[in-house]
């Protein structure tokens, strides 16, 4: 499994198959479980990657040489699109009629 | 919360390097303007979007590489304003879904101030109308030693940014400070003060060295009672405690026997000194309780003109304003080089009386003013450019120009509406005696028109003489 941290290997190498079913079923899953756990506290969690655009480049800060690489920008694309879709899918199945107060 | 925030998890998406992607110049510098908000976030759903907000904190910090002519409030306006561009409304927040998502006090960088991050979250809640904004961060993660990157015990306050609750010496930092200041104003229960703006008279334009009087209202909204010995004060602000105004201190006191108590209003009427030297300058005031913490609104911030000579700014029910000078988005009192000589106030002073524009804050020309500007076009029936020039600068002129005398043809006002008394046309058309028991009832009605005459339009003027004709032709049959 590939280094999740979005470090250097998201920079440089397109995710697979089994990297974006990774990244689907560990968000499905801890989305799940916060869900259930904390239903009816009225606590909200927000799952939230860390200035994302430093994962896509070399290098961190303004630089002039800091371009993101074409392959960390379609990762982003996966990952966001990805994370989203296993929030959502959670949402539907674990808060069917408690989505609002 | 308002019902649609309350999703129990949601994903925000966060990006960081979005100035060169809309910022030409910094483009054209050789900074890439590929970015995630550019390439990735078009084509992709998110719950939140959010703005870590440091490049442009770094701007504020004059430790930016991009466009130098950038202020922090433009490379805010400009990155929020491409982040909504570039992403999709979503189902839980609709369009409200751009938040400032990163900025905070690290006490050690002195640029970066609470009064800089202050000024951030107040323009991002009010101005931009964000529902939350994030703070980074509680614990300082960003020291500069032998590789450590969580403060600790072996690090000096001096090592790390200073983006904590309490120092590695244990006392507590500037963050904690903020957060106990908000969460006193927030929590209800007696030892919570506060306290709400009402209005205040102050001068746009004084001479140096001069005094002149200022008077502020405010009410006391907390549970607290306001006296002298319990160190309630009236301090100024903008920068805090600057002694701009108020030479001996920057503190206004309450008399020995005053107390204000909850809910009750104070004006504030003192003495304030002008620099000596020729500007502008900042004059805002707030409550403090000495030694403990700032409370409450502060005062709208007034951008003062000290001049060399006397020269009145107050702006009357009719007193004409003239703008001399082209303002557009981005137009800055406060920056020397762009020579607005105070009229970005000016301006907004105007809109406020005319009532296109809320603000407790005067001499930048932002989205608000650009929108109170364009609303004004739009009701005079010129271009919705948001811009003043020419066209606006005379209509502006005219809105507030109640004379009657002749203005200078360079500025195309038209004449006035107002004519003065017209009897040489009433009495034309009305001389003929109608005579008998009916005279006395027609001149008590011809004095009553001559004093409706004197405040009217040439238009009713015409009417009335209709009518007086109409008059005069039934008194004739009656007679006869």
């Amino acid at each position: 499994m590939k280094d999740f941290q979005m470090g250097l290997t998201v920079v440089n190498t397109p995710f697979s198959q089994s990297d974006k079913d990774y990244i689907y079923n560990s968000m499905y899953s801890l989305t799940s479980q916060l869900i259930s756990k904390y239903k009816g506290t009225k606590k909200i969690f927000i799952l939230q990657n860390h200035e994302g655009d430093w994962h896509t480049t070399y290098n961190l800060g303004a630089r002039k040489d800091n371009a993101p690489t074409s392959i960390a920008l379609q990762n982003y694309k996966d990952y966001f699109n990805l994370r989203q879709k296993a929030v959502n899918d959670a949402r539907k199945v674990h808060m069917a009629n408690d989505v609002y107060v | 919360m308002p019902e649609k925030y309350t999703w129990q998890t949601m994903s925000m998406c966060e990006v960081t390097k979005v100035i060169p992607s809309w910022n030409t110049t910094s483009a054209s510098l050789g900074y890439p303007t590929a970015s995630i908000t550019k390439d990735v976030l078009p084509s992709i759903s998110c719950d939140l979007f959010g703005y870590s907000a440091w490049e442009s904190v770094d701007i504020a910090t004059n430790v930016s590489p991009y466009d130098p002519a950038l202020t922090w409030r433009d490379a805010l306006d400009g990155s929020l304003d491409y982040l909504r561009k570039q992403t999709k409304p979503s189902f839980a927040f609709g369009r409200n879904n751009i938040i400032i998502s990163e900025a905070g006090i690290p006490e050690n960088n002195p640029k970066a101030s609470p009064s800089t991050f202050n000024a951030i979250i107040a323009y991002a809640l009010s101005e931009k109308d964000m529902p939350w904004f994030l703070y980074w961060t509680l614990y300082d993660n960003e020291c500069n030693i032998k590789n450590i990157t969580v403060s600790t015990i072996e690090n000096t306050a001096s090592e790390c940014d200073g983006l904590w609750i309490k120092k590695p010496d244990n006392t507590l930092g500037a963050t904690f400070s903020r957060f106990q200041a908000t969460y006193l104003l927030s929590n209800n229960n007696n030892t919570t003060s506060n306290a709400q703006f009402i209005s205040q008279t102050v001068p746009t334009s004084v001479v140096k060295g001069e005094k002149f009087t200022v008077s502020i209202t405010l009410k006391n909204s907390g549970k607290t009672t306001w006296t002298k010995g319990g160190l309630y004060r009236l301090g100024s602000q903008n920068p805090q405690d600057t002694k701009t105004w108020l030479p001996s201190g920057g503190r206004v006191f309450l008399s020995d026997t005053e107390a204000v108590k909850p809910g009750e209003q104070k004006t504030f009427t003192f003495s304030a000194t002008a620099p000596s030297n020729e500007g502008v300058y900042h004059f805002q005031m707030r409550m403090v309780k000495e030694g403990v913490e700032w409370f409450g609104d502060s005062s709208s911030d007034v951008v003062i003109n000290v001049t060399n000579a006397k020269a009145s700014q107050v702006i009357s029910p009719c007193s004409a304003v003239l703008l001399t000078k082209d303002l557009s988005y981005g137009s800055d009192d406060s920056i020397s080089y762009q020579r607005t000589n105070g009229e970005v106030a000016k301006l907004q002073q105007f809109l406020v009386k005319e009532g296109f524009l809320l603000t407790s804050s005067y001499g930048y020309y932002g989205i608000a003013t650009k929108n109170a500007v364009i609303a004004f076009q739009n009701k005079n029936g010129l271009s919705p450019t948001g811009t003043v020039r020419l066209n606006t600068r005379q209509a502006i002129y005219k809105a507030r120009d109640c004379s009657t005398t002749e203005k200078s043809s360079t500025l195309a006002l038209p004449t006035s509406s107002i004519v003065p008394p017209s009897e040489p046309i009433f009495s034309a058309q009305c001389t003929q005696d109608v005579g008998g028991k009916y005279r006395f009832f027609y001149h008590g009605i011809k004095y009553l028109m001559l004093v409706i005459i004197q405040c009217v339009s040439k238009d009713l003027v015409r009417l009335l003489t209709l009518v007086c004709e109409v008059f005069r032709r039934v008194m004739v049959l009656l007679v006869v």
